[in-house]
C-alpha cells in the first residue's frame, strides 16, 4: 500500500537517488479535476443528508406518490435525462474519435454533445415553468424546495461543464494540441454530472419508505 | 516537462500584470495577506468597541444592544474566516507551497488569481453590510436560525443576506485556492522532494486544505439553504413560528439540522486554522533551536490523524442544543481521543527545544508563546469536551476564554511568528527586532491578561453574549472590576498591534537588508538565487532535493545546517 509505505519512510536517513516527482500537465489537470469532483461530491452528499434528515419531520410530503403531486408525471424529466445521456454519449464518441479531429463525424458528434447539454438545461427550465404554472412554488413544501435547490445547483454545474466544452471547441478552432485533453476533461466531468443527476432524480421521486429505510440504516433519525 | 513549464511562464512586464492581475503565487500571497490583515484590523476595532461596552457599560451612547450584537457577529466571522483561514491558506499557503516543494508556481496560476479576486469580492460584500439599512447581521457568528433571519435580530433584512452571499463567494474562492494547494503538493514537487521530506509547514497547510475542501461545502449547503429560507420563505431550517404576534410562512423546519451542518464545517474549521499553525510552529522551533524536529513521522501522522478525527467531533458544540443525548457520549469520546495526537505534537515541540541551541529571536518568541497559549487553551478544551462539565460552563465566559486561547490567540501568534520569519524572503529586508520584541511581549502578556481572568468569570457563571450585566445577583461586584480590567488590556493589546503595522511598513523601506538565508535554515525557500525570489522562483534550473528539511547540527559538519538541496559527498564532505 503506497500511502502506508510513504508514511513509514524514514526521511532522516540518506535516501536513494532523487526521483522525479513532477507530473505532465495533462496528469496535473486530471488530478485537479478529481479534486473538484471530490468537492462537488461532498457538496451534494451533504445536501442529500439534509434532504434525508428533513424528510423525517411530520410536514414532509413526497413528490411523486399521487396524481396531484408535482413529480407524478415524470415524462419531461425522463426526456431531460435522455438529453443528458445523449450529451455524455456524443462527448464520449468525440473523445474516441479524437485522433481524427478533422473528420466530419467528430465535429458533428462534438457539436451534438453541446446541443444536448443545452437541451438538458432548457428542459429543466421548462419543467420549472410547468411546475410554477401549476402552482407548485418553491416554498409550497420542503420536498419541493429541495427539488428546486437540487435541480438548480445541478444545472449550474452543467453550465460549468458547458464552459469546459466551449474551451475544447475554442482549442479545436485554434488548432491547439490540448483540444483533445479538454475533451477528455469535459467527458469525465459530464459523466460525473450524469451519474449525479441519476442519483438526485432517483432520490427526488423515490417513495417515502425508501428514504425512511436509508435514514434508518444510516442512523440519521437519531440525530434530530 | 521543464520546457512545458518554461513555456507557461510568461514573465509579466506591465505594472498591472505584475502587481494587480498577477498570476505569480508570491504576489497573490501578499495580496491575500494584505486584504486579510486589513479586514482583521476592522475586526480588531470591533472587539475593542465590544469591550468598551462590557468594561464600562452605559458609558458610550453609540453602543446600543443592536450595535453590540453586530460587533460580536462581525468580529467573530471576520477573525475566523476572513482573517485566519485566508491568511494561513491564501497567504502562507500561496507563498510557501511552491517555494518549499521546489516548484515554479502553483499548477493552475489563473485559477489561483481568480481565487484572490473572489476573496476580495467576498470581503467587499461583507463590508458592504455595514452600509445597508439595518446594518450587518447581529445573529452571532454561528448564524443560528430561526433568530438569524427573524425581525428583531439586527441586520435581519439585508445584513444576513450579504453575510450568506459573502460566505458563499468566500467558499468558491477557498475552493479555487485549495484546488491549487493540494494539486501542487501532490503533482509538482521537485526532484527528490518526497512527501516525507516536505517541511511540516507544508504538511500542515496541505492537510488543512483538504479539510477546507471537504468542510466548506457544509457551510455552503447551510448558507444556501438559509438564503432560501430568508428570501423564498422555504422551511428548511425554519419551524412554524409566531413573530410579533404574526404567524410566519414557515413551518416544520429544523434548526438542529442547521446546527449539524454548521458544526460539520465549524469544527474542522478549528483545525483548518490550527494545522497550518502546527506546521509553521514546528519549523520555527526547529530552525531557531538548531535541532531536527523531534519525531517527524509522528508529527506527520498526528497532522493526518487530527485531520481525520476533526470530522467526527462536531456535535461537541451542541451538547445543550436539544439533540439526542446519546450523541453526547459518542462525541465526548471522540473529542477526548483527538487530544492524543494534539498532545503528541506539544510534547514533540518541547522535546525539540530540549538541549537545543535556542536563538531567542522574535519568530522563536512567538513560536514559544504559541506552545504556551495552545497548551492552556487545549487543557480547557478537555473540560468542555466532557458533557457533564460542559453543561454548567456552556454559554459562559469560560467558553469565550477557551476558544480565544486555542484558536484566536494561538494561531495569530503563529501568523506573527511566520511573518517575522518569512518577511525577509518576501521583502528582502529584516523586520526590526526591537520593535518585534515589544510587539511580542505586549501581545503575549496582554492576551493572557485578557483571557485568563475570563476563565474565572466563566466559572462564576457569567453568561456570554449579554449586552449588560445589571441586576444579576449571582454576579459579584468584583466581576465588573475584572471586566473593566479586561477591557483596558484588550484596548492595550489592540493598540500594540500598531507597532507591528508600523514595523511592516517601516522595515519595507528602512529595514536592514536581508541575506538570502538570514536564519540559516535548510528548507528550499531559503535557497533561491535572489531574495525576494524572481518570477519562476528558481532561475534556470529547479532545485534538487537530497534530504529532509531538518538536518540541523548534524555531527561532523562545519555548518550547523545542511540545506535540502545540498547533495553532500559522503564522508569526504565532513570536516
Amino acid at each position: 500500500m503506497s500511502i502506508l509505505s510513504t508514511l513509514t519512510e524514514k526521511p532522516w536517513e540518506q535516501g536513494a537517488e532523487p526521483q522525479n516527482q513532477h507530473s505532465a500537465p495533462e496528469h496535473i489537470r486530471i488530478a485537479g479535476l478529481k479534486v473538484i469532483l471530490a468537492v462537488v461530491s461532498v457538496l451534494f452528499f451533504l445536501f442529500i443528508i439534509a434532504f434525508l434528515m428533513r424528510s423525517q419531520y411530520p410536514d414532509w410530503q413526497p413528490l411523486a406518490e399521487q396524481a396531484n403531486h408535482p413529480l407524478f408525471d415524470k415524462s419531461q424529466l425522463w426526456l431531460n435525462s435522455l438529453y443528458l445521456v445523449l450529451a455524455s454519449v456524443f462527448l464520449q464518441t468525440s473523445k474516441f474519435l479524437g485522433h481524427k479531429s478533422k473528420s466530419l463525424i467528430f465535429k458533428i458528434s462534438l457539436f451534438l454533445a453541446g446541443v444536448f447539454c443545452c437541451a438538458f438545461v432548457a428542459g429543466q427550465l421548462m419543467f420549472w415553468q410547468q411546475l410554477y404554472d401549476q402552482g407548485f412554488v418553491v416554498n409550497l413544501n420542503p420536498a419541493l424546495s429541495f427539488f428546486y435547490l437540487f435541480t438548480g445547483l445541478h444545472a449550474v454545474h452543467v453550465g460549468i461543464g458547458f464552459i469546459l466544452w466551449l474551451l475544447a471547441v475554442g482549442a479545436i478552432i485554434k488548432g491547439q494540441q490540448k483540444a483533445q485533453h479538454y475533451i477528455q476533461l469535459s467527458a469525465i466531468y459530464w459523466h460525473f454530472l450524469l451519474l449525479l443527476w441519476a442519483l438526485l432524480f432517483a432520490l427526488l421521486v423515490s417513495k417515502p419508505e425508501t428514504y425512511n429505510a436509508i435514514v434508518e440504516f444510516c442512523g440519521l433519525g437519531a440525530s434530530i | 516537462m521543464e520546457e512545458d513549464l518554461e513555456h507557461d511562464m510568461h514573465e509579466p512586464t506591465s505594472f498591472l500584470t505584475k502587481y494587480v492581475w498577477s498570476q505569480d503565487h508570491k504576489v497573490i500571497a501578499i495580496q491575500y495577506s494584505v486584504i486579510a490583515i486589513l479586514v482583521g484590523l476592522v475586526a480588531l476595532v470591533l472587539s475593542g468597541l465590544m469591550r468598551l461596552q462590557l468594561g464600562f457599560p452605559g458609558s458610550f451612547d453609540f453602543i446600543d444592544p443592536s450595535a453590540y450584537y453586530q460587533f460580536v457577529t462581525m468580529h467573530g466571522m471576520i477573525m475566523v474566516i476572513y482573517l485566519l483561514t485566508a491568511i494561513f491558506l491564501g497567504g502562507f499557503g500561496n507563498y510557501l507551497i511552491p517555494l518549499m516543494v521546489g516548484a515554479r508556481d502553483m499548477v493552475f496560476p489563473f485559477v489561483n488569481m481568480l481565487s484572490v479576486w473572489f476573496y476580495l469580492l467576498a470581503v467587499i460584500v461583507l463590508m458592504a453590510s455595514f452600509f445597508v439599512p439595518g446594518g450587518p447581521t447581529g445573529a452571532g457568528w454561528t448564524l443560528y436560525p430561526p433568530q438569524a433571519i427573524l425581525p428583531g435580530t439586527p441586520g435581519s433584512d439585508w445584513g444576513i443576506i450579504l453575510m450568506l452571499v459573502s460566505l458563499a463567494i468566500f467558499i468558491v474562492a477557498a475552493t479555487m485556492g485549495g484546488l491549487n494547494y493540494v494539486t501542487t503538493v501532490l503533482q509538482a514537487r521537485t526532484r527528490g522532494m518526497t512527501l516525507m521530506r516536505m517541511p511540516l509547514t507544508i504538511w500542515g497547510i496541505f492537510m488543512a486544505t483538504i479539510l477546507a475542501l471537504l468542510a466548506f461545502p457544509a457551510l455552503f449547503v447551510s448558507a444556501v439553504m438559509m438564503l432560501f429560507d430568508k428570501t423564498l420563505s422555504t422551511s428548511f431550517f425554519m419551524p412554524a413560528i409566531l413573530s410579533m404576534g404574526q404567524q410566519l410562512d414557515h413551518e416544520g423546519g429544523s434548526p438542529i439540522l442547521f446546527q449539524h451542518l454548521f458544526w460539520f464545517f465549524g469544527h474542522p474549521e478549528v483545525y483548518i486554522v490550527a494545522l497550518p499553525a502546527f506546521g509553521i510552529v514546528s519549523d520555527l522551533i526547529s530552525v531557531h533551536a538548531r535541532k531536527n524536529i523531534f519525531g517527524y513521522r509522528l508529527m506527520v501522522w498526528a497532522i493526518v490523524a487530527i485531520g481525520v478525527l476533526s470530522f467526527v467531533v462536531w456535535a461537541h458544540h451542541m451538547y445543550v442544543s436539544g439533540m439526542n443525548p446519546m450523541f453526547g457520549y459518542f462525541f465526548a469520546t471522540t473529542t477526548l481521543i483527538i487530544a492524543v495526537p494534539t498532545a503528541i505534537k506539544v510534547y514533540n515541540w518541547v522535546l525539540t527545544i530540549w538541549n537545543g541551541n535556542i536563538r531567542l529571536n522574535v519568530p522563536m518568541l512567538f513560536a514559544l508563546g504559541f506552545v504556551s497559549t495552545f497548551t492552556i487553551g487545549g487543557l480547557t478544551g478537555l473540560f468542555l469536551g466532557n458533557v457533564i462539565v460542559d453543561l454548567p460552563l456552556s454559554d459562559t465566559y469560560f467558553v469565550v476564554a477557551h476558544f480565544h486561547m486555542v484558536m484566536g490567540v494561538s494561531p495569530i501568534l503563529v501568523v506573527f511568528g511566520g511573518i517575522y520569519h518569512w518577511y525577509p524572503k518576501m521583502a528582502g529586508r529584516m523586520l526590526n527586532e526591537t520593535l518585534g520584541k515589544w510587539h511580542f511581549w505586549c501581545t503575549f502578556l496582554g492576551t493572557y491578561a485578557i483571557y485568563f481572568p475570563m476563565h474565572y468569570l466563566g466559572v462564576l457563571g457569567v453568561p456570554r453574549r449579554y449586552f449588560a450585566y445589571e441586576n444579576y445577583d449571582f454576579i459579584p461586584e468584583s466581576a465588573k472590576d475584572l471586566n473593566a480590567m479586561i477591557s483596558v488590556m484588550a484596548i492595550f493589546v489592540a493598540v500594540a498591534q500598531l507597532i507591528f503595522i508600523f514595523n511592516l511598513i517601516w522595515s519595507l523601506f528602512k529595514g536592514e537588508k536581508a541575506t538570502d538565508n538570514p536564519w540559516q535554515a535548510t528548507s528550499l525557500e531559503w535557497q533561491t538565487e535572489t531574495t525576494p525570489p524572481g518570477h519562476g522562483n528558481w532561475g534556470e534550473n529547479l532545485p534538487v532535493c537530497h534530504r529532509w528539511a531538518y538536518d540541523y547540527s548534524v555531527p561532523g559538519y562545519e555548518e550547523d545546517y545542511l540545506p535540502q538541496n545540498y547533495a553532500g559527498k559522503g564522508e569526504e564532505q565532513k570536516t
